[in-house]
């Protein structure tokens, strides 16, 4: 069930369509079919009907032939009035089977992207366009409006059909004339959807301005204190003038073609209808069937020229989903590459030898050289100023990014040897920004160790070892309570309750190394030291990383690392890096000053 | 609970007014053109309808002529009729959009005179999020219901007096079509409203949890747990449920419309049958017979049109509604009185609760701040810290007591008047994805840009604006979505300082603006704010007790009250809250 790496095209949509719903695809394209057929029905129906009429005049007894006509049209009426019903419940059973198979396929794909995607403007535009703006309902829109092009087509056939004998080259001339409607409304689409690709930038902006800064929740008090709204009010209104102007150019730019090519689609079909009027004063054809067929060729003109237009406009906007569709395919998953996969096995030793990296896109070396070695069961606390590095060396120990150059050794063996679930399944983390998922308080604790999820007792065990007993016997269903405001009877905690839910999360597996990336910045003092103390003791025998700038939490570690730009400034215990009288006590004493009650 | 919405009628009517008082111009143009199509559809019914009768004539007239004229002008019909087409939709375009420029502006000026506090609930947020989602529907509501009646009211009343010409019984015909049609569209809304909010929240579930796989904010940490199972069984669960529900809509949808086509049907071959009696008895020509059906399958399109159309309006006036509920949100009022200077602060019996929270965030509050003292306010979290100070910026308004600048209550005061007194640098303080100078500049947009002055308060706050990357260039866009850079942490935060200190203010408040930065930063940032802040009035919250030992007061808050006031040595004497959170601290530094 994944993803095929291919180029995808518009017409595609049928094969996708067909692939999951064989059946309902099948029949709708008949149901199209039938239904394009339909005005050839019509016209010979209505054809009958009229002589039958016109002959009763003549004849005065053929009122049975009358009615069988008639019986006749009402089955042609039958089927033209039911088939938007049909179609809209065909369509509806494409879609489920497209949201069931086809949209998992693509977000399954998507969750497994490699992570630097994400973090990439571009990459992240493409992967949005194709989840949510146009979004995944695509597809089915694709094979609609394709259908509905093949019933336009149908439709031009079925009446140059009915003239073959009068006028053969109806079929041809027909075509030839909605060539240049085609050909005006393909560039013109074109040309307005690069201006609203170009317009993506300003139209970014724009939202932007529109919904963080004038009417977002995060910026309201700057908002209200600094008095920027009715600045920004009217750059928002200078944009939003500037996209319009640019469409509305496009727009009347193309307005006068149009109008020309359908005129003259409007022109020939108008000229068919004249000689069919010699044919009839000529008598090759019947007062019925040229009344009939004079109506189905007004008809075929509104139709061509009213549904031809947005149609081809919908089609260049589908096939440029098609376009996004064949460049997301083409995208690498993030478990290409490594098998090394030993059961039960911990961590014994990591290395970081001489490692080179930058982040992707940006020509900075963020490590330059970094070394340094762990151990099992020891705690560990990387120090540094911002910007030195710290937080990037959990990045690539969970392989979120590859290195450049030097090799990264998890008990002594290259880490992209290893399969990536493998990596994974070795550290737990607590990230500064870590995630508050809107699920079950079980389930949010749970999530760290997903093949015991259902372990109530080791749920209980670690959600009670960080503190969390009394907010969650508070809750209204207890374990059950579903947090955040997206399910229904959801409770929000305060960021302190979640931040020991990200805690207790990291405790669900045992034999993890720990990371804690910074958690402790929206801390006070109190439960700053609290949570340092506290969990060191949960944790006595595991192996931990405290990341932070704040050298409190130094005195659990067994071993210090300072870095600074990149690299591997010193290392060791508290006390033999105060005594290298560097960095590291310059910082110390920076912080211990403020406490001295002198 | 159901959110009470104005009626459908009221909505209507006030967008009309809404568009006309906006953009007159347009209104009344936008009504020509609308005209100008109608009339255009009436003439080329009739065109078609002379052209059959001319046409049904020609054995017994032999005015070959004629019919051939007739052809050629209803193909000149058709063209005028395209054209008027495409003029009325590049109209219908340009009027659509001209007034939403407007209404959104509207909108956004509303949210921008908001008083602060509807900005802590979820709910403003949902308001301004359908306020948004119904500008769309009150907009097409109003142009299809001002384009639809004349339209349509135009079309009807000419094919009602061209079959009242010929035979008044076929006015039942326009009857049997119409009717069946607008009970169905009727049905349906009101069976599409009932299911659409099982249908919704299912969607908005499954939603969530594909953005759990998916999102940005999300993926680092669903990739390392490796979670995407979980979430893929979650999402699966609760698209079914929407693909169900879906699906149960639908096919009710579909046997009500089934019934009604049905019906519609019977009286479609109903007038058939009527028609072709009519003709057979010479009652009417076969030319008529050819226009009236003609006609008549105008009539159903029409009529299928108009009726979801109309239906559509109807189905969407609740949602164009929320608009209104959000322009109407009572706002802050106050005189409009320029104060002269911040003379003191004053704090009277204050108690501040927050909507739908039992307990208030403060409780009965004495406060006297003397101008140019620099305060220092520390308290466990949730004690108040931050409720406090935009009670004294004025963001807020008492519940109980006031709030005295001098001797005025700033409550009584026009906002603005009491915001440009003063500054501030938030815990939040914005990450603003504009340039640099910009990023500066924003805290007093209205003055004239001082590249001088902006440098300064950069080198202030030790931002350096020289670094690789931005080269002493302060049109640097800060974000990497504009094509810009980005800045670390410890930046944004040293540039949310000069941001505050921009702003000419009496007044500044600095609430926790160091987390993100290095201690070394941190204690310079400190060290130079009492620099910068001379002579001025300053308060500063923190956690960080030992930044804040040489404020010239220190006060503690503690669940919502004042429990400590004084000097740093004051309070390490009173050994109360603020020597046990001292100690605590300047423990990690002992070994």
């Amino acid at each position: 069930m994944t993803l095929k790496k291919k180029v995808y095209h518009i017409l595609d949509a049928i094969l996708i369509c067909g692939r999951v719903a064989p059946i309902e695809t099948g029949l709708m394209i008949l149901n199209v079919i039938i239904h394009s057929a339909l005005p050839y029905f019509l016209v010979r129906c209505s054809t009958k009907f009229i002589n039958a009429v016109l002959n009763y005049y003549k004849e005065q007894d053929n009122l049975q032939s009358i009615i069988n006509t008639i019986v006749q049209l009402s089955i042609v009426f039958f089927l033209m009035f039911f088939y938007s019903v049909i179609i809209r419940m065909l369509s509806e059973r494409i879609a489920i089977q497209l949201r069931n198979k086809v949209n998992l396929e693509i977000i399954d794909k998507c969750s497994r992207l490699k992570y630097e995607y994400i973090e990439t403007g571009e990459t992240c535009d493409l992967i949005n366009r194709i989840l949510r703006y146009p979004g995944l309902d695509v597809i089915q829109n694709a094979f609609l409006h394709i259908m509905s092009g093949v019933e336009i087509i149908v439709n031009i056939l079925i009446v140059g059909l009915l003239l073959l004998k009068q006028v053969w080259w109806a079929i041809p001339v027909i075509l030839i004339s909605i060539l240049p409607l085609l050909i005006t409304s393909y560039y013109s689409s074109v040309e307005a959807y690069k201006v609203l690709r170009w317009n993506t930038e300003i139209a970014r902006k724009s939202n932007y301005i529109e919904f963080d800064i004038l009417r977002g929740r995060d910026l309201a008090m700057e908002r209200n204190l600094f008095g920027y709204a009715k600045h920004f009010n009217n750059k928002f209104e200078e944009f939003f003038r500037k996209t319009m102007k640019m469409e509305k150019e496009v727009r009347v730019k193309w307005f006068i073609r149009m109008k020309l090519s359908s005129i003259l689609v409007t022109g020939v079909i108008i000229s068919v209808a004249l000689v069919l009027c010699g044919s009839l004063k000529a008598g090759a054809i019947t007062m019925g069937f040229f009344i009939s067929v004079v109506e189905s060729l007004f008809r075929l003109e509104n139709l061509l020229v009213n549904q031809v237009q947005n149609l081809i406009s919908e089609l260049v906007q589908d096939n440029e989903y098609f376009k996004d569709l064949t460049e997301f395919a083409a995208l690498s998953e993030d478990d290409s590459e490594g098998t090394y996969c030993p059961e039960q096995e911990g961590i014994h030793t990591i290395e970081f030898k001489n490692v080179y990296f930058k982040y992707p896109g940006t020509s900075n070396y963020i490590l330059k050289g970094l070394s340094f070695r762990m151990e099992e069961g020891k705690h560990y606390a990387i120090v540094g100023k911002n910007g030195s590095g710290k937080t990037t060396i959990t990045k690539l120990l969970l392989r979120l990014y590859t290195i450049d150059q030097g090799e990264i050794l998890i008990n002594g063996k290259n880490i992209y040897d290893y399969s990536i679930e493998k990596v994974h399944s070795l550290f737990s983390v607590v990230y500064q920004d870590f995630t508050r998922y809107a699920i079950t308080v079980k389930d949010n604790v749970g999530i760290g160790d997903l093949k015991n999820i259902e372990d109530m007792k080791r749920i209980k065990e670690v959600t009670e070892s960080v503190g969390l007993k009394d907010v969650i016997d508070s809750l209204p269903q207890g374990y059950e309570t579903p947090l955040g405001k997206v399910l229904q009877e959801g409770v929000d905690l305060s960021g302190g309750q979640w931040q020991r839910v990200a805690l207790a999360r990291t405790l669900m597996k045992r034999n993890t190394v720990k990371i804690l990336d910074e958690p402790t910045a929206a801390l006070d003092p109190i439960q700053e030291s609290n949570l340092y103390k506290n969990y060191g003791n949960i944790v006595k025998h595991a192996t931990t990383i405290f990341i932070s700038h704040r050298l409190g939490s130094t005195k659990l570690a067994d071993k210090i690392i300072l870095i600074d730009d990149g690299k591997v400034l010193s290392c060791g215990s508290h006390e033999q890096l105060m005594k290298e009288n560097g960095l590291y006590k310059e910082m110390f004493c920076m912080q211990k000053e403020w406490y001295d009650e002198a | 609970m159901k959110h009470k919405t104005l009626p459908f009628y009221k909505v209507l009517f006030r967008t009309i007014k809404y568009g006309y008082s906006r953009l007159p111009l347009y209104f009344v143009l936008f009504i020509l053109v609308c005209f100008a199509l109608a009339s255009v559809n009436f003439i080329s019914i009739n065109v078609v309808q002379d052209l059959f009768d001319t046409i049904a004539n020609v054995f017994t007239t032999n005015e070959w002529g004629k019919v051939a004229s007739s052809i050629v002008f209803a193909g000149i019909v058709f063209v005028i009729y395209n054209i008027i087409v495409g003029l009325h939709d590049l109209f219908k375009w340009s009027y659509f959009m001209v007034f939403m420029s407007k209404i959104l502006k509207d909108m956004n000026a509303k949210a921008g005179r908001l008083s602060l506090i509807n900005f802590e609930s979820v709910e403003l947020y949902d308001k301004i999020n359908l306020a948004k989602g119904g500008v769309r529907y009150a907009l097409n509501s109003t142009i299809d219901l001002i384009n639809g009646t004349i339209y349509y009211s135009l079309f009807f009343i000419s094919i009602l007096i061209h079959f009242m010409s010929i035979q008044p019984i076929f006015v039942l015909i326009c009857v049997l079509c119409f009717v069946p049609q607008v009970i169905s569209q009727m049905v349906k809304g009101s069976k599409l409203y009932q299911m659409q909010e099982k249908v919704v929240t299912a969607q908005r579930e499954s939603e969530y949890f594909r953005s759990c796989l998916t999102e940005r904010d999300f993926y680092k940490e669903t990739k390392t747990l490796d979670a995407r199972d979980y979430f893929k069984k979650n999402y699966l669960s609760k698209l079914q449920i929407f693909n169900r529900e879906k699906w149960l809509t639908e096919l009710k949808i579909g046997s009500i419309d089934s019934v009604l086509t049905l019906i519609t049907l019977a009286g479609y071959i109903g007038s058939f049958v009527l028609l072709a009696y009519y003709l057979m008895n010479g009652q009417i020509s076969l030319g008529e017979f050819s226009g009236i059906f003609y006609a008549l399958n105008r009539l159903m399109d029409c009529t299928k049109e108009m009726v979801s159309i109309y239906g559509s309006i109807y189905q969407n006036a609740s949602l164009a509604g929320k608009l209104y509920d959000f322009l109407e949100l009572p706002e802050d009022a106050g005189v409009d009185k320029q104060i002269k200077a911040i003379n003191s602060i004053t704090l009277e019996n204050v108690s501040f609760g927050y909507p739908y929270k039992e307990k208030n965030a403060l409780e009965n509050i004495n406060l006297h701040i003397k101008p140019g003292e620099h305060i220092a306010l520390v308290g466990l979290n949730g004690s108040g810290k931050t409720t406090l100070i935009k009670l004294i910026l004025g963001l807020f308004t008492p519940t109980k007591g006031r709030v005295l600048y001098g001797e005025e209550d700033i409550n009584k005061i026009n906002k603005p008047n009491i915001f440009n007194k003063s500054s501030a640098v938030f815990q939040n303080f914005g990450k603003y994805k504009f340039t640099l100078k910009e990023n500066i500049m924003l805290s007093e947009i209205e003055k004239e840009e001082e590249d001088d002055r902006i440098k300064d308060k950069l080198e202030l706050v030790g931002f350096d604006y020289k670094r690789k990357g931005i080269d002493n260039n302060l049109d640097t866009m800060l974000s990497k979505e504009f094509n810009g850079i980005d800045l670390s942490g410890g930046e944004w935060q040293r540039l949310a300082i000069a941001r505050g200190l921009y702003k000419t203010s009496e007044l500044i408040v600095l609430d926790e603006p160091t987390a993100a930065i290095d201690p070394i930063e941190e204690a310079n940032v400190y060290r130079q704010f009492k620099n910068i802040s001379t002579g001025k009035t300053s308060i500063i919250v923190t956690h960080r007790l030992g930044s804040v030992k040489d404020a010239t007061r220190i006060i503690v808050l503690d669940q919502g009250k004042i429990i400590e006031d004084g000097t740093h040595e004051e309070l390490l004497e009173q050994n109360g809250l603020y020597a046990t959170m001292f100690h605590a601290q300047a423990g990690w530094y002992e070994r």
